[in-house]
């Protein structure tokens, strides 16, 4: 099963003088269980595509293919729970979404929306606790007495603990300290590598070095490339004219005059082994 | 003592009762149910201030909301000043059984049928006579079956959004 977009446009708000352009005949198919990333410049349409995976938009022309189930502009509201509990988006700043008394009941909501038991769900939670890497004893406390880092993590565990299928994640790291985005961009490496599919919208183009097999860049509503990151990276004046920065590795060497590496360095490994072996030359 | 702490606001607060104020003209646009009995939210912006603002402060936050969704939105068959007088009225009422006290049933149970009764059915049906020059007693019976229903549904509601709130604001 893949993920398939066939020229899907959204319009906002159609046919009033607010009316504008969010996509534009997109059409892509996406691999499941890769990891995948959205990039592009703000305003670009990578939330309104986003918001597509799972059906909270709808597309004003086109038809989605994902999850088993077709979207199409007269896809009615019935019927979409099956779909959110295959595909899952985690908001920027999703810890504004926490609201139970406690961390547990917090993230056992998600779970129990979709159909599993108190016990099952709470059960569910303790163990997204420790993947998340939160401290055990966290459980019982109240969400809002936790700090900004934790509280992001309870997030996210509400969202994966039901082990959705798809999972779309818009700038998870954003804000944490650079431990805690290590953490967080392995476990959702890690999920992906379980056999999950992980959709990522991201401006940090090392992230989509280090972790992507897949990588859609949108401009202005439209999708300009979609391919892997060798590719996307390979043409440093093609991503400097649609505003796509390169990784900083690569940006590195291509400052090193003199050198010379078989391919665009994309990760810090990549540069290291690449100048390693132009000095032994 | 108490009258003139009533009075009394801190700049925090005073930001938070612009916020919660914002919050209940949002929410008063927002309505759901079934078309013969469509629940306005409206009732917990008013509950929101009367839960965290001095009954002084509520019946100035119901007041301003008033006024800010009429210069908004425009009010369905023009401005009229007595309903203003009825948005600072419902969160004045829900402040006294609420600010600065334990949730219970009973003061639930009391503070939406006095709203119900002294706001809805005699105060807005008083300014519709007087807008229209309806009969007051036909107003009153067109009104009274929705009046019969839409309070306990409230009350429910309350409970919960009460619940949530101290929950809030217990935190720091």
């Amino acid at each position: 099963m893949s993920i398939k977009f066939k020229n899907v446009s959204y319009v906002y708000s159609p046919d009033s003088p607010f009316e504008k352009k969010g996509l534009d005949n997109v059409s892509f198919e996406l691999k499941e269980n890769s990891f995948i990333t959205l990039v592009g410049h703000t305003g670009s349409g990578k939330s309104t595509l986003m918001q597509h995976f799972n059906a909270l938009l709808k597309p004003t022309k086109g038809e989605i293919e994902i999850a088993g189930m077709t979207i199409t502009p007269e896809t009615s509201n019935k019927n979409l729970k099956e779909l959110r509990k295959h595909v899952s988006l985690v908001f920027q700043f999703p810890e504004a979404q926490l609201f139970e008394n406690t961390v547990v009941d917090d993230i056992a909501f998600g779970p129990k929306n979709f159909g599993y038991s108190e016990e099952e769900a709470k059960d569910l939670a303790r163990k997204w606790i420790k993947k998340v890497g939160l401290p055990e004893n966290i459980a019982e406390r109240s969400p809002f007495d936790l700090s900004g880092g934790q509280m992001r993590r309870v997030a996210i565990a509400g969202v994966m603990a039901y082990s959705p299928d798809i999972l779309c994640l818009d700038e998870p790291a954003a804000g944490l300290d650079p431990k805690a985005k290590k953490q967080m961009m392995d476990l959702f490496k890690e999920y992906q590598e379980e056999g999950h599919t992980v959709i990522l919208v991201t401006h940090n183009m090392d992230d989509v070095a280090e972790y992507a097999d897949d990588v859609l860049v949108l401009e202005k509503g439209k999708l300009v490339k979609h391919d892997n990151p060798e590719n996307t990276f390979a043409d440093s004046n093609w991503d400097r004219t649609h505003s796509l920065d390169e990784p900083t590795p690569s940006i590195f060497a291509d400052k090193l005059s003199g050198y010379h590496f078989d391919k665009n360095p994309l990760t810090l490994d990549d540069l290291v082994a690449g100048i390693k072996k132009n000095l032994k030359r | 003592m108490k009258l003139k702490k009533w009075f009394e606001i801190s700049l925090q607060n005073l930001v938070l009762l612009g916020i919660v104020v914002a919050m209940d003209v949002v929410l008063s646009k927002i309505s759901f149910g079934p078309a013969t009995v469509q629940i306005g939210l409206g009732f917990i912006g008013s509950v929101m201030l009367g839960y965290f603002f001095s009954p002084v402060w509520s019946a100035i936050g119901g007041g301003v909301a008033d006024l800010v969704t009429s210069a908004i939105f425009g009010q369905q068959g023009g401005f009229f000043i007595g309903f203003t007088l009825t948005a600072m009225l419902g969160p004045m009422i829900y402040s006294f059984f609420f600010y600065q006290k334990p949730i219970k049933i009973w003061r639930i149970v009391a503070a939406v049928l006095l709203v119900t009764v002294i706001v809805n059915v005699f105060l807005n049906t008083l300014w519709i006579h007087i807008m229209y020059g309806l009969d007051f007693r036909a107003a009153l019976i067109q009104r009274a079956p929705k009046e019969l229903i839409v309070p306990w549904i409230q009350m429910v509601v309350i409970y919960f959004v009460l619940e949530a709130l101290s929950r809030v604001k217990i935190k720091k």
